[in-house]
């Protein structure tokens, strides 16, 4: 088995990284001191996987919206009952979420790690589904969907995504709606099972108090051979503007809610497009960070306040850069970000505040080292990235100021913007 | 057994310094809490004052030259919070940041946040008597914003709207947000003299937890709070605990919104301390009840009859408030009731395996054990023992878990007084989502 160290001395820190005979990717942090362990099993594989095959099916499979975060529930079950059990007799907790691009298992136990890994490692490759089971996982998962429907901030999120994209599954809900969950069989679950939850398509992030030998034994006796699989995934012709460029909804809340998103085509190459992800984070501080002259000035106006907010939002075939909080005006909101777009392509950037905004990245990769959830997950992320954590920290290190210029140049059209708000009734 | 490991010196009148040193963050955390009692009158000045103050500071007067150091200080994380202790509230200052030994180039980080710290709590933005109108009037919007945001997440309305209905006009049942009519009289000078009024009467608890010697850092806080540091100082005591007497019949309420996915919230009163003997016994209770992911209510009224997306149960010791929540289906909202009620009374009969009660004790220590594995949730859990005067690392904790017996467990269910059941009724029915302007509706019901 393939094993090696990766270690950094800026950061003080090193971890493990196996890369074993049945294709898993496994890391191993250990962190002395803690008394939590935190594992974390994750396959590349989210909502917007809907349209794949196997490399030489000769058709692409399309399976309903929501049938990722469908499996993920079902998992948990198996002929003898619930995984959960499985954690209550170690004390461990147990959870797990799935996103666009990624569905992950998780337990944090303060004992009986050896027990608690090898229960996630179980009921992670044991599917278990029937008619009945899957049958009555919708009246669980449909209430799960209208929950979420009452959410204005997930509302107003979705209506964005629908001004952005016309085809990609990304504009619906991760749990699907009731219709589409609806078409689910235990057929379409073994079928995206057999697909996605293929090793080679995971990775297994531990860390925090374990012992890295002892986890070790635990995995080799507790794997699953599965032959290699290469997936492809349906690409999604999204033009490069956007649909429309407004949207809106009535729902009960106490001010506007909006999001303005600027729909980017991600970059060619996992390493590319992380990245492209850093050049995006550094530009949305430096445009309407809480350090930049435009946000102190919409807040001076009182057209933002400490709700707003901005995110990279990025995953497997979709990036927008998306801005959000709460607005008497969200109008003006949109003209301030479209005018700022415009003054800092033509001013360009500011040096000093360039580094500023480097360090308070470099700040929070260096903490999520010393979290134990935070670090296993950034282990993780990085991993399916195709990337160490280190040369992420690196990437970052290496980006200057002419990169993120460039960025913005080719990132920020208008014709790719949109804007969606939730008002109050009325 | 491992010392407590909060060790605390007075260095003034009312005033503590703690630290709690962990190598292993990597990072330090400095909190200054100022505790003061609650009260009808002043919790929303209370409240503006700790926005105003965790926002800038006449060091940094504006929120964007504030953040700018944050950002110098790789991204450390400072402001302020506001959290209720019983009948008492607390306004916290705090600043994280890496330890120095990993900055790029040899900041200070300790002192640094030490300072940051200071000057949030006594280098308001005050001149002449008044706070700067510009603060001012922006934090009292977002504070306004705030109250009426309520409404826009209904689970966490409805658990209010249920805690509103059993604690009256009890300190501990105020909102820490305080009220947009007392809000709306608050002015520059008044909101000065609230901030004046606050350094009077507080008590003191400074914490540092993680990386760094704390003892370069206390003569910086000795200093600053050196005797006379404020005029006319007399710090508040701890309040007695007071049970809320529990009421003569239920009381029922209910409110329509509209949404798809009503909220049932069920409150009971138990007769608790925050300290006392019967609490690890109702924390066992509350645990197999509605605390896990095998409790009955999860496993009964979620998964097998499928009456719930959640339902949970929930203890508030320093209250003595039990609440179940849930979020349930309009049409299904009578049949989840009596589900829970049902699991209730199970447990009142000792319904319950062996089984339950091993699942949740481990799962009860497993969450203790997590206390000291991040700095922020070490600083929390220390200043309550402190607040409430009790001297319990988590693993006391687990050991008081693993003496609870059956009986006790069963003792405590049949504490449990029914006070309050509210209902927040959705009325938008199914596939009725509301449309945006040009008819596209793109969240199908």
């Amino acid at each position: 088995m393939d094993k090696e160290i990766l270690s950094s001395e800026r950061l003080k820190a090193s971890y493990i990284r196996y890369r074993h005979p049945s294709g898993l990717s496994i890391l191993l942090y250990p962190m002395e001191g803690f008394s939590t362990a935190y594992g974390l099993f994750g396959t590349n594989y989210g909502s917007v996987d809907t349209c794949f095959r196997k490399k030489g099916d000769p058709a692409f499979t399309e399976v309903p919206a929501g049938i990722a975060h469908y499996l993920e529930h079902k998992l948990f079950e198996s002929e003898d009952g619930d995984a959960f059990k499985l954690f209550a007799a170690t004390g461990a907790e147990a959870n797990a979420y799935t996103s666009f691009d990624r569905t992950c298992y998780l337990f944090s136990c303060t004992s009986k790690f050896e027990e608690s890994l090898k229960a996630l490692l179980t009921f992670v490759q044991h599917p278990y589904f029937t008619e009945e089971t899957v049958r009555k996982e919708q009246g669980i998962i449909g209430q799960e969907i209208r929950m979420y429907q009452d959410s204005p901030g997930w509302r107003v999120l979705f209506e964005l995504l629908s001004c952005l994209y016309e085809h990609s599954p990304v504009k619906i809900d991760i749990a699907g709606t009731e219709e589409s969950i609806a078409q689910i069989t235990p057929e379409l679950l073994y079928t995206c099972y057999d697909v996605f939850y293929n090793l080679n398509n995971m990775v297994l992030a531990i860390a925090g108090n374990f012992d890295p030998d002892a986890a070790m034994q635990v995995i080799e006796q507790n794997l699953r051979d599965t032959p290699p699989v290469e997936i492809e995934r349906a690409p999604y012709n999204e033009r490069r503007e956007a649909i429309k460029s407004r949207a809106e909804i009535q729902m009960d809340v106490s001010l506007p809610q909006f999001y303005i998103g600027f729909k980017q085509r991600p970059a060619e190459g996992e390493s590319a497009f992380l990245r492209q992800q850093f050049e995006l984070e550094i530009l949305h501080e430096l445009l309407i960070g809480s350090t930049s002259s435009c946000y102190e000035k919409l807040l001076r106006q009182e057209l933002i306040s400490a709700s707003f907010g901005t995110e990279v939002f990025a995953g497997r075939g979709f990036l927008v850069s998306l801005f959000g909080g709460d607005s008497e005006n969200p109008e003006a909101v949109w003209d301030a970000l479209m005018k700022e777009v415009q003054r800092l392509k033509k001013e360009g950037i500011q040096e000093e505040d360039f580094h500023a905004c480097k360090n308070a990245i470099y700040g929070r990769m260096v903490r999520a080292l010393r979290d134990v959830e935070d670090s296993a997950t950034a282990l993780l992320s990085a991993e399916m990235a195709g990337i160490s954590f280190f040369d992420s920290v690196q990437m970052l290190a290496d980006i200057t100021p002419a990169d993120v210029a460039r960025r913005l140049e080719t990132d920020f059209d208008p014709d790719t913007a949109a804007m969606a708000v939730v008002r109050p009734r009325g | 057994m491992k010392p407590f490991p909060h060790k605390t010196t007075s260095i003034g009148n009312g005033v503590s310094f703690g630290t709690i040193p962990m190598e292993r963050f990597q990072s330090s955390l400095i909190a200054v809490s100022l505790i003061v009692p609650l009260s009808s009158e002043t919790v929303t000045e209370n409240a503006l004052v700790s926005l105003m103050l965790g926002r800038s500071t006449a060091d940094y007067p504006t929120y964007r030259l504030f953040s700018r150091n944050l950002n110098r200080l790789y991204g450390a994380v400072a402001g302020s919070s506001l959290q209720k202790l019983g009948d008492e509230e607390s306004l916290t200052f705090a600043a994280s940041t890496i330890d120095s030994g990993l900055a790029l180039h040899g900041e200070d980080l300790l002192m640094e946040s030490a300072k940051l710290v200071l000057s949030m709590v006594l280098h308001p933005l005050i001149e002449d008597g008044a706070f700067a109108e510009e603060t001012f009037r922006l934090q009292k919007k977002y504070l306004a914003d705030s109250i009426r945001a309520e409404i826009n997440e209904k689970r966490r309305y409805a658990v209010n709207q249920t805690l509103r209905l059993m604690l009256g006009d009890e300190p501990g049942g105020l909102p820490l947000y305080g009220f947009l009519d007392k809000l709306e009289k608050i002015t520059p000078q008044s909101a000065a003299e609230a901030y004046a009024r606050i350094l009077r009467e507080c008590r003191i608890e400074i914490i540092h937890v993680g990386t760094g010697d704390a003892k370069r850092i206390q003569p910086l806080f000795e200093e600053a709070f050196r005797d006379g540091f404020v005029e006319g100082r007399n710090p508040c005591t701890r309040p007695a605990f007071r049970p809320i007497p529990a009421p003569s019949s239920v009381k029922t309420a209910s409110d329509d919104f509209e949404v798809v996915q009503s909220k049932l919230c069920i409150g009971y009163r138990v007769n608790l301390t925050p300290g006392g003997e019967e609490l690890s016994a109702m924390r066992m209770m509350v645990a197999i009840l509605g605390g896990t992911a095998t409790s009955k209510l999860f496993l009964n009224v979620r998964e097998k009859q499928g009456l719930c997306y959640y339902c949970g149960a929930n203890l508030d010791r320093t209250k003595g408030i039990i609440l179940i929540d849930s979020g349930v289906r309009p049409d299904k909202v009578e049949a989840a009731k009596e589900a829970i009620f049902r699991e209730v009374e199970a447990m009142q009969k000792g319904e319950f395996t062996d089984e339950d009660i091993r699942f949740a004790l481990l799962s009860l220590q497993n969450t203790f054990r997590s206390v000291e594995e991040s700095p922020f949730s070490v600083e929390s859990y220390y200043r309550a023992q402190k607040v409430f005067g009790i001297k319990e690392t988590p693993e006391d904790q687990c050991r008081k878990l693993s003496a609870v017996t059956r009986e006790e467990i069963v003792k405590a269910a049949n504490m449990l007084q029914l006070d309050t059941v509210y209902l927040l009724n959705g009325t938008a029915s199914e596939g009725e989502a509301e449309e945006d302007c040009d008819g596209e509706v793109s969240y199908d019901g």
